[in-house]
C-alpha cells in the first residue's frame, strides 16, 4: 500500500472542512439537507478511521474476558452469537449484557456519539470501564 | 409520466367522479419512493378550490424484502374511510383510483394544513399547546382504532409477535447480518413474546412522524398501509420508541409521559397490559434496528446504495442500545 502524503485522516479532515465551511453554508432546501447527511457520513468515516483499531482491541479483550481466556484463545463475535443462541453453554446474563452494551457503545462512538447520555440507566462510562469488572 | 400528463389524467378522473368539469393546478411531487409517491394539487370545480393529495402505489417489492404485509391502495383507502367514519382522525378519502384510469393503484385524500415533521412538532415553541394535548389525542385515536370491528376488514392479516420475529430473523439471515446484539434481541423477543393476546385492528406505524399536527393539536394520523391484526399494545409500545422522540425528552412521542398515555387510553375504553407494552417497546427497537440494517444493505438485491439509506443504516445501533435500556428500565 502506498505511503502517500498527507495521511488519509488529514486528507479527509481537510475535505470535510472545505465542504462544511465553504460549500454547505451556500446551500438551501433539499440540497442543504442532503449535504448535511453527506457531511455526517464523512464524519462517521473519520471517527471510524480514528477509533477503529483501538475499538477492535477492546472488543477482542471483552470477548476473551467473557468467553474464555486459555492460552491461544481467540473467541470471535461468531462464538458469542453461538452462546447467545444457546449452542455453546449458558452465559451469565449480567456479564453478557455488559459486553453487548460495550459493543454498542463502541459502534455509537463511531456512528453517533451523542446517542449515549451520561444519565442513561445502565450506562458504563468508558473511563470507569478501563479495567472491566464482573459485577455492575 | 410527466407532470402535465398526470394532471390531465387527474382532471379526467375527478371530472368523471364529480360530474362537472375539474381543472388541476399546482401539481407538485412531495415524496417519491420505491413503494409510493405523493403529490399535492388543487382541484378547481364550480368556482371552488380544493387542495388534495394524490398517493400512487407501485407494485410491492419482492417477498424477501417485504417485512410486513402491506395493504393495497384499495384496502388502505377502505380502512381509512372506516376509521374516519368511527371518529378517528384518519385522512379523508376523496377518490380511489381505478387502474382503468391509467395511473395504477392509489387514492386521493383531502390536504390538511398542518406539520408532519417530528422535529418541529417536538421542539418548536409554536407547538407548545399542541404538545400538551397530543398524548391524550393519540390515546383516544388508538383506543378507537383498536375497537374497529375486525370483521369489516377481511384484507387485514394477522401478524402476531411470533410471526414478526420469524420474518425479521429471516431478513437478518438473508443479508448475513447477524450480530451478537441482534441475536440477543431476537432471542429475548422469542422468549418474551406475550401469549394469548387479543387480535385487534392495529395501525402498525403509529408514531411521531406520522402525526399531522397543527398549533391546536393532532389533525390527522397518516400512513395506514401496514395496518394489520394483532396485539393493540404494539401501537402503544411503538409510540414510545426513543427513535421516534426526535430528540424530545419525554417517552411518548417525545412529548408525553407513559402514565398519561395509559390513563387516557383506558378512559377512552382501552385496556392496558403493561407487561405487553414493555415487550412491544423492546421488540419494536429490534424491528427498527433490522429495518435500518435492511436500508443499508438493500442495494445488494439490485440497485445502488443511496445517501439517505446508507445514513439510516449507520443508525442500527441506536435502537439496539435503546433495547437494552428498555430491559434495564423494566416494566413501566
Amino acid at each position: 500500500m502506498p505511503h502517500s502524503h498527507p495521511d488519509a485522516r488529514i486528507l479527509l479532515a481537510v475535505a470535510i472542512e472545505y465542504l462544511d465551511s465553504v460549500i454547505y453554508p451556500g446551500l438551501t432546501g433539499p440540497e442543504r439537507y442532503r449535504a448535511r447527511v453527506a457531511l455526517n457520513a464523512l464524519r462517521i468515516v473519520q471517527r471510524e478511521l480514528e477509533l477503529g483499531p483501538d475499538l477492535d482491541r477492546e472488543e477482542r479483550a471483552d470477548l476473551r474476558q467473557l468467553l474464555g481466556s486459555g492460552p491461544g484463545a481467540n473467541p470471535s463475535l461468531e462464538d458469542l452469537i453461538q452462546h447467545i443462541e444457546g449452542g455453546a453453554g449458558a452465559l451469565d446474563e449480567v456479564a453478557l449484557r455488559r459486553v453487548l452494551r460495550r459493543n454498542l457503545a463502541r459502534a455509537l462512538a463511531i456512528n453517533n456519539p451523542r446517542w449515549i447520555e451520561p444519565a442513561d440507566p445502565g450506562t458504563v462510562s468508558r473511563a470507569a470501564d478501563a479495567s472491566p469488572q464482573r459485577s455492575e | 409520466m410527466g407532470v402535465d400528463e398526470l394532471a390531465r389524467r387527474l382532471a379526467e378522473i375527478l371530472t368523471r367522479s364529480r360530474g362537472a368539469p375539474v381543472e388541476i393546478r399546482s401539481l407538485t411531487q412531495l415524496t417519491g419512493g420505491a413503494a409510493k409517491q405523493t403529490f399535492s394539487f388543487t382541484a378547481v370545480c364550480g368556482g371552488r378550490d380544493e387542495r388534495l393529495i394524490l398517493q400512487l402505489c407501485s407494485r410491492p417489492a419482492a417477498i424477501v424484502s417485504q417485512l410486513t404485509p402491506r395493504l393495497t391502495a384499495d384496502a388502505d383507502a377502505h380502512l381509512m374511510q372506516a376509521a374516519a367514519a368511527a371518529g378517528i382522525q384518519a385522512p379523508h378519502v376523496v377518490a380511489i383510483l381505478d387502474p382503468a384510469d391509467g395511473l395504477g393503484n392509489g387514492f386521493i385524500t383531502r390536504f390538511i394544513e398542518a406539520e408532519a415533521l417530528g422535529r418541529r412538532i417536538v421542539h418548536d415553541a409554536a407547538f407548545s399547546a399542541a404538545r400538551a394535548r397530543l398524548t391524550a389525542q393519540c390515546a383516544q385515536n388508538l383506543a378507537a382504532i383498536h375497537r374497529l370491528p375486525v370483521r369489516g376488514h377481511p384484507y387485514l392479516q394477522p401478524y402476531p409477535a411470533a410471526a414478526q420475529i420469524d420474518a425479521y430473523t429471516r431478513l437478518v439471515d438473508h443479508y448475513g447480518a447477524r450480530t451478537p446484539e441482534l441475536a440477543y434481541g431476537l432471542a429475548w423477543s422469542r422468549r418474551h413474546a406475550p401469549q394469548n393476546r387479543p387480535l385487534c385492528v392495529v395501525h402498525g406505524d403509529f408514531r411521531m412522524g406520522n402525526l399531522l399536527t397543527d398549533q391546536q393539536g393532532l389533525r390527522c394520523v397518516l400512513d395506514w398501509e401496514v395496518a394489520h391484526l394483532g396485539d393493540p399494545m404494539q401501537d402503544l409500545g411503538w409510540l414510545c420508541l426513543r427513535t421516534w422522540r426526535f430528540g424530545g425528552r419525554a417517552p411518548v412521542a417525545g412529548v408525553g409521559q407513559r402514565e398519561e398515555l395509559f390513563s387516557a387510553y383506558e378512559n377512552a375504553g382501552g385496556s392496558v397490559d403493561r407487561v405487553a407494552v414493555h415487550f412491544w417497546e423492546a421488540w419494536g427497537n429490534i424491528k427498527w434496528a433490522v429495518m435500518a440494517m435492511r436500508k443499508a444493505l438493500r442495494f445488494r438485491d439490485g440497485g445502488q446504495p443511496s445517501l439517505e439509506e446508507c445514513a439510516i443504516g449507520r443508525r442500527m445501533e441506536e435502537p439496539l442500545w435503546d433495547f437494552l435500556q428498555v430491559l434495564e428500565q423494566g416494566i413501566a
